[in-house]
């Protein structure tokens, strides 16, 4: 007898399939606690501070939504064109594309403030569109591999931004920069909170995506499509189509995230407006393959881990890469999970 | 022939696999030396997980393997082939780009320090060759080939094979890379060879090629398991059959004791009916129909030049040839899934047909021969693969899909075609062939096509599916659709058939009515394009 026998599963046992995730964050925790220790912090300390501390005050619960509305929306913007097969890994080039389309309308038309935030809106959607577009027809067109292309436009983007903050879009006083914001080119908050229009967006757009993945019958014909594009394809859909039109609202997605971080967050253009979004947002998608309620648990998860990751930089020596650590735990855990969702693994103890 | 003494014993051998199936449930099998052991059963009958156990893939949850009455524990298929055990795959194990040799040798290479040519070994050199370590790396170092290769075509000359050794696998035929299994499973010291449906993929003068060099290697002394379910082949070729049903051994039975249908009943468990009754129906107008059409294939190869082909309402036009003469490209052609050359296609008024929803609109159904991956997306549900080509039907005019319409249905088609599923909502993936077969056949029929492409509608399914695969096509005939039929089963093709035509090399060598139909003529016509008696006797393989 093999010590360890692994034999193909014929289905999933469903308390596995339910409780994936939840064993694939904790495994990763567990291995994290490994660094921390090796360190020298008491990793039960550090994810008391990383995960408990921020619930308990109004402040770091704000802070947690904060952090998940752009990975929320770039996520949704990631996982759509993946439900077609297709690895939108370019959310941050979209981002900034976003971001810059709306610092240029904010910063020069002169408009009442609501049309002038629908109007920045649009102009980072669009110019997010266009960022989609490309990778998205060239994949259609010539079968280009989108994730080479989406990664290189992203590189394009950042450098764009660079060189609107040090160029045409660069404010005065010389810091490599745009101006700030005016007042009715920010997007307001609700009363006394930090809590800004982009968190009820971001719902929205969970919302929509739900019902297009689960209810329309086109989010149904991308599910084909993602799971294979041969049948699909012979099934009379336009498979160009479907992948023209989610990389585009992928684009479109990742265009507006961009346009609230500027409107609602930084307040002008700046360098490092995107954390790697775009890169965390294809965990999460990851995390979330099964439906968009679990894109946004992900989402709120990663939130929590950016939030924590400031709460533990903020009060404690412990070096903030260590959640990098973790998220990358996370990703590897996940792949570990799939093998032992479609493998069965007994360790004979007999043998051992 | 068939000795008494049993080389091989399977003895209550149980496999269950999650989710409470049981896919051998106490099976007995015992192999007698130098005889040919046919192992029959439906998809799903545990005839594969019966082998995998043997062959080290799976192990049983109790039960003993007995070679030469000593138990064995094989725990990967390193120690089966060790044990002597050789297993041709039904999809082959050969890398295409390396040779004959570099294929048999992998992994066995014969030790390069007892080549011929060192002749000068002293006693402490001597001693060291004999080292087991320093054997194990030789082995792994040396690329020198010479034994390996001696011995090789030592074993293809004593079995009458005329083959290169340094021919390159891609350049063989299939039956050619068949026979590149056998010999490497030989090469491999194999006692024991089991073959997986060695036929499911040859030609009928390739298959009686096979036969023959099976007959002589159980005169030179191997046993040998096949595992099929082509009742007539293993009537011709075994000793003795053992039936697997559900799991469990029905019956081991000398092969010259029983007739087919007492076979095909123990198998199914029920009376089959093998008459294909085919009622007499007027053809109507056309249904579809190509001229001078050409095409190429996946590579860029000339697959048709020059086809034309006219199929009329209420009646089966048969296609006849030996896989990879163009059937593929013709049906995918016809289904609009491929784009010809040249050519036209015309289905019924319709004439300017391009995409595949164009062909879809126009009443064109295709049962593609790839299930698993052009008929269905496996991993999504029954339903979802049932009603795609009919989502709009189930679609409001704000694009939302309805899907308790859906699945009421999905559950009719279900109920309608037989298809055997705990649910609606129930990966593709896991039905049997069978049942994935009636799925696809019941989302392109229930349409009510004009025309219905069939590209080896019962290939690979079990006998109780065939029939009513084959029931199906012919009402559907009735009913008034043209279908094209592509089989690589000469009895279906003319059974099945009002009109018959042979594909050769990307065209149309021979049509003729089914009643007129010349059996062994097809076949030549099949294998060598003319209808001369042609030198097919020559087992050779590549030059």
């Amino acid at each position: 007898m093999n010590p360890i026998e692994i034999t193909p599963r014929t289905e999933t046992p469903d308390w596995l399939a339910w409780s994936s995730p939840i064993l694939t964050i904790v495994a990763a925790l567990v291995a994290g606690a490994a660094f921390l220790l090796l360190l020298g912090h008491n990793p039960l300390w550090v994810y008391q501070i990383m995960f408990v501390q921020p619930f308990t005050s109004v402040s770091g619960i704000t802070n947690i939504i904060l952090e998940t509305v752009p990975l929320l929306i770039i996520s949704l913007a990631v996982y759509f064109p993946l439900k077609a097969g297709l690895w939108n890994i370019g959310g941050d080039g979209q981002f900034y594309l976003g971001a810059i389309a709306a610092t240029w309308i904010g910063l020069s038309w002169d408009v009442p403030g609501p049309v002038l935030i629908l109007s920045m809106m649009s102009a980072g959607m669009f110019a997010g569109a266009m960022w989609g577009l490309i990778p998205g027809y060239l994949r259609a067109k010539w079968g280009v591999n989108e994730i080479i292309v989406t990664l290189l436009m992203t590189l394009i983007g950042i450098q764009l931004n660079q060189y609107m903050i040090q160029g045409p879009l660069q404010g005065t006083g010389g810091y490599p920069a745009s101006d700030t914001l005016s007042a009715e080119a920010t997007l307001q908050t609700f009363g006394a909170t930090r809590l800004h229009l982009g968190v009820v967006i971001a719902l929205l757009l969970l919302a929509g995506m739900y019902v297009l993945i689960k209810r329309m019958t086109f989010g149904f014909q991308v599910s084909f499509v993602g799971a294979n594009p041969d049948a699909a394809q012979q099934s009379g859909i336009d498979t160009k189509k479907v992948i023209v039109y989610t990389m585009v609202l992928g684009g479109v997605l990742a265009g507006l995230a961009g346009m609230i971080q500027l409107a609602a967050d930084a307040g002008r253009l700046q360098a490092g407006l995107s954390p790697d979004y775009g890169f965390t947002a294809v965990a999460i998608a990851l995390l979330g393959m099964k439906g968009p309620l679990r894109v946004f648990l992900a989402s709120l998860f990663f939130g929590l881990l950016t939030a924590g990751a400031v709460s533990v930089a903020s009060t404690t020596p412990v070096d903030v890469s260590i959640i990098n650590i973790i998220q990358a735990l996370v990703i590897l855990f996940i792949l570990t999970t799939s093998f032992v969702k479609a493998n069965k693994v007994v360790i004979n103890k007999e043998v051992l | 022939m068939v000795k008494e003494e049993k080389i091989l014993e399977m003895r209550s051998i149980r496999k269950t696999f999650p989710g409470n199936v049981i896919a051998n449930d106490d099976v007995d099998l015992a192999i007698a030396e130098g005889e040919i052991h046919g192992l029959l059963g439906e998809n799903g009958a545990g005839k594969s997980t019966l082998m995998k156990i043997l062959y080290g893939l799976y192990s049983a949850d109790s039960g003993d393997i007995c070679l030469h009455g000593v138990p064995q524990d094989f725990t990967s298929p390193r120690d089966a082939i060790d044990a002597g055990i050789g297993m041709v795959h039904q999809h082959f194990m050969l890398i295409p780009r390396m040779s004959v040799l570099q294929n048999c040798v992998l992994g066995r290479q014969e030790n390069p320090l007892e080549s011929p040519r060192s002749g000068r070994i002293t006693d402490r050199f001597e001693r060291l060759v004999q080292n087991e370590t320093v054997r194990d790396i030789a082995g792994l170092l040396s690329i020198d080939l010479a034994n390996s290769k001696a011995k090789l075509n030592a074993i293809s000359d004593d079995l009458g094979m005329d083959i290169d050794v340094e021919a390159k696998v891609s350049t063989l035929t299939v039956g050619e890379q068949q026979r590149i299994e056998i010999l490497k499973a030989l090469y491999w010291d194999a006692d024991i060879l089991v073959l997986d449906e060695p036929t499911a993929v040859l030609s009928p003068t390739e298959t009686v090629q096979l036969f023959r060099t099976l007959e002589r290697l159980v005169d030179n002394g191997l046993s040998i398991i096949i595992i099929t379910h082509k009742l007539n082949e293993l009537t011709s070729i075994t000793d003795r059959i053992s039936v697997l049903r559900d799991g469990k051994m029905i019956d081991t039975v000398e092969t010259a004791d029983i007739s087919e249908r007492d076979l095909a009943e123990m198998m199914v468990g029920r009376e089959v009916s093998f008459d294909v009754v085919k009622d007499e129906t007027t053809s109507g107008r056309r249904a579809i129909s190509a001229s001078s059409l050409h095409a190429k294939d996946d590579h860029g190869f000339t697959a048709l030049s020059g086809v034309d082909i006219v199929i009329n309402e209420a009646e089966i036009v048969g296609v006849a040839g030996v896989s990879g003469n163009g059937q593929i490209e013709l049906a995918e052609c016809l289904a609009g899934v491929r784009e010809p050359q040249s050519g036209d296609i015309i289905v019924q008024d319709h004439d300017i047909l391009k995409t595949p929803s164009d062909f879809i609109e126009a009443g064109v159904s295709y049962i593609p021969e790839d299930r698993l991956k052009y008929g269905c997306a496996p991993e999504l549900t029954v339903m979802e693969n049932l009603i795609i080509k009919d989502r709009q039907e189930f679609t409001n005019s704000r694009g939302v899909l309805n899907f308790d319409e859906a699945r009421a249905h999905t559950e009719q088609m279900i109920q309608e075609y037989n298809i055997r599923v705990p649910n609606t909502e129930v990966s593709a993936e896991n039905l049997s062939g069978g049942n994935l077969q009636k799925l696809i056949i019941a989302r392109e029929i229930h349409r009510e096509p004009t025309a219905l492409i069939a590209c080896q509608p019962t290939r690979g399914v079990d006998v109780g599916a065939i029939e009513y695969i084959q029931d199906v096509l012919l009402e559907q005939r009735e009913q008034g659709t043209g279908i094209l039929l592509i089989s690589e089963e000469l009895d279906e093709v003319i059974q099945m058939s009002d009109r018959i035509v042979v594909l050769y090399n990307g065209e149309i060598v021979h049509r003729t009515s089914a009643d007129e139909a010349d059996r062994e003529k097809i076949s030549r016509l099949m294998t060598s394009g003319t209808a001369e008696e042609s030198d097919s006797e020559s087992v050779g393989v590549a030059s």
